[in-house]
């Protein structure tokens, strides 16, 4: 039986790195919300009858084929640490971390599929590539929804769809959300325009971590805002033809930079640089600022750094993760200094 | 509450959102206004914030009659209102009325032409053999029998694929007064 720490051993999907226009676009996701008929959702279900919805539904979804080698997880026997990693991994909302009490989750050894029971409905099925690619993404959790709909009885309606605990989910019940790296567009203070303007297009945009032009690490999250009217195929075109314009508005916002603010795009890469290589110790929230700068720096050529080593520190900049990584829990400050460490070392290792 | 009722934490603004707090196992119910909301980062998740402010338009009509809860779970609608989640899917049922409007103002649209469902229930007989088959599975894969493991898995898959006599779904009964597309 895997580990959840097993999982470490690889970079989350949304660092890999090595999916299409990875200069911009870290991942692409997409979840599908299902619901059994005739039982009540989770959040209205008695805690008997939650326990009773998580067994059988991890009993029956034994065996699809997808999830060969997985990790079937009730999350109140895992340690908070295990949960933490499982929500930085983006393989569990932060709901689950929180609340574990008759909720579970199954995933891929890969982590490229996987399915949460008990959440704010039933089933949420993901499925997650690396990079912009929204057709790969959908067949896989396509694939997923389709074996289990053999083995569930999905509450439907005609009319109106897929139903679910909350209406703003109702109809296809899917939510593709694409994370984005737009360090030009907020460099250059273009970025609040920008969202401004995705308001209109049926899109929904929120910091990865932190809200608006202050969203850390200047990541942010694009999604569809509607699930009820256009099918999946519409939604997804939709989606990546606002993505496309972003992602071209970025590169030419870091084209721009280069050439009439090189010196000051400059210092501020190397700054970052700076800091990384010789802090004596990082907290989380600095760690993903100056590692996002760092990879821009990288996508830039300003660094000669190998690609994944921004990717690396980002990684570092979650708690849970530096927390298993170091295989200690020593409080806030420990924490930090171990951080600096393990980042010092891999900036010097990778120098001349 | 009014609808000029007072954000409840700046007492400026007026309010127009709804939210439902749950800290430390207490449930308190807020009406406060955008700002606050942003400041609180209650706003974090957009669709929740979308679907907020499309409830709370819907102001509640002092003439408007008591609405029965749902007949399966219980719910009532004024509880939907204040936390924004269903209680089951019967619910869409029981509450169509109010909902339709809901939706519409979320997704301008109020007919699904996504996905269906394709298996569905299966009948007895095949879910149990289905089961049963899956439970071989498991134990042959922790004994790390592959072979028949393989064999296993084969036959599953084989029976997932035989058409059942009962794929085609009924029409649905579910409440949506007015199908078709939203208003231009
Ligand atoms: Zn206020
Ligand atoms: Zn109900």
């Amino acid at each position: 039986m895997k580990a959840v720490r097993d999982l470490l051993q690889r970079p989350s999907i949304w660092l890999r790195l090595d999916g299409p226009e990875s200069d911009v676009v870290l991942s692409s996701r997409i979840r599908f919300a299902r619901n059994l008929a005739g039982r009540p959702f989770p959040e209205s279900a008695k805690p008997d009858v939650r326990a009773e919805l998580l067994r059988e539904i991890l009993e029956v979804t034994r065996g699809v084929e997808a999830f060969q080698d997985e990790l079937r997880l009730r999350l109140e026997s895992l340690e908070p640490l295990e949960r933490r990693l499982l929500g930085e991994r983006q393989l569990v909302s932060q709901e689950l971390v929180d609340s574990p009490a008759h909720r579970g989750v199954v995933v891929a050894a890969d982590e490229s599929v996987s399915f949460m029971v008990n959440e704010e409905d039933h089933v949420r099925i993901q499925s997650f590539c690396s990079g912009l690619d929204l057709q790969r993404t959908y067949a896989a959790g396509e694939a997923v929804e389709s074996a289990l709909d053999k083995r569930l009885d999905f509450a439907f309606s005609d009319t109106l769809g897929y139903l679910t605990a909350c209406p703003t989910n109702t109809g296809t019940g899917m939510r593709a959300s694409l994370l984005l790296h737009l360090p030009g567009l907020v460099l250059s203070d273009r970025i609040e325009k920008q969202l401004k303007q995705l308001e209109r297009r049926t899109v929904n945009v929120r910091g990865f971590h932190g809200e608006g032009s202050a969203a850390m690490g200047n990541f942010f999250q694009v999604s569809n805002a509607v699930t009820l009217g256009p099918n999946e195929e519409e939604i997804l075109s939709q989606l990546q033809e606002v993505v496309h314009d972003l992602i071209a508005h970025e590169r030419t916002t870091r084209d721009e930079l280069l050439s009439r603010a090189r010196t000051l795009l400059e210092d501020r890469i190397w700054r970052s640089f700076g800091v990384l290589s010789h802090a004596r110790t990082l907290n989380a929230q600095e760690t993903l600022h100056h590692a996002s700068v760092l990879r821009l720096g990288c996508n830039l050529r300003i660094l000669d750094l190998p690609a994944d080593l921004a990717h690396e520190i980002l990684a570092l900049g979650q708690d849970a993760h530096t927390e298993a990584l170091a295989d200690r829990d020593d409080g806030e400050l420990q924490r930090g200094v171990w951080r600096a460490d393990a980042i010092r070392k891999k900036l010097r290792g990778s120098q001349n | 509450m009014s609808k000029k009722s007072a954000c409840e934490l700046c007492h400026k603004n007026p309010a127009s959102l709804h939210f439902t707090e749950i800290a430390d196992r207490k449930v308190s119910k807020l009406f406060i206004c955008r700002q606050c909301a942003e400041q609180r980062g209650l706003l974090e998740e957009p669709e929740v914030e979308e679907l907020m402010s499309s409830i709370s338009k819907q102001e509640p009509d002092a003439t408007q009659e008591e609405r029965p809860p749902c007949p399966r779970c219980g719910l009532d609608f004024e509880v939907f209102r204040q936390r924004g989640r269903l209680g089951c899917p019967e619910c869409y049922d029981a509450f169509g009325e109010e909902l339709v409007p809901i939706l519409r103002e979320i997704h301008k649209q109020v007919q699904h032409t996504g996905k269906h469902p394709r298996g569905g229930q299966l009948s007895d007989a095949r879910w149990q053999r289905l089961s049963g088959l899956r439970q071989a599975l498991d134990l042959a894969v922790r004994t790390e029998d592959y072979e028949r493991a393989a064999k296993l898995r084969d036959d599953i898959r084989q029976l997932e694929e035989t058409p059942d006599d009962e794929t085609q779904r009924r029409p649905s009964e579910d409440g949506a007064p007015e199908p078709g597309e939203g208003p231009a």
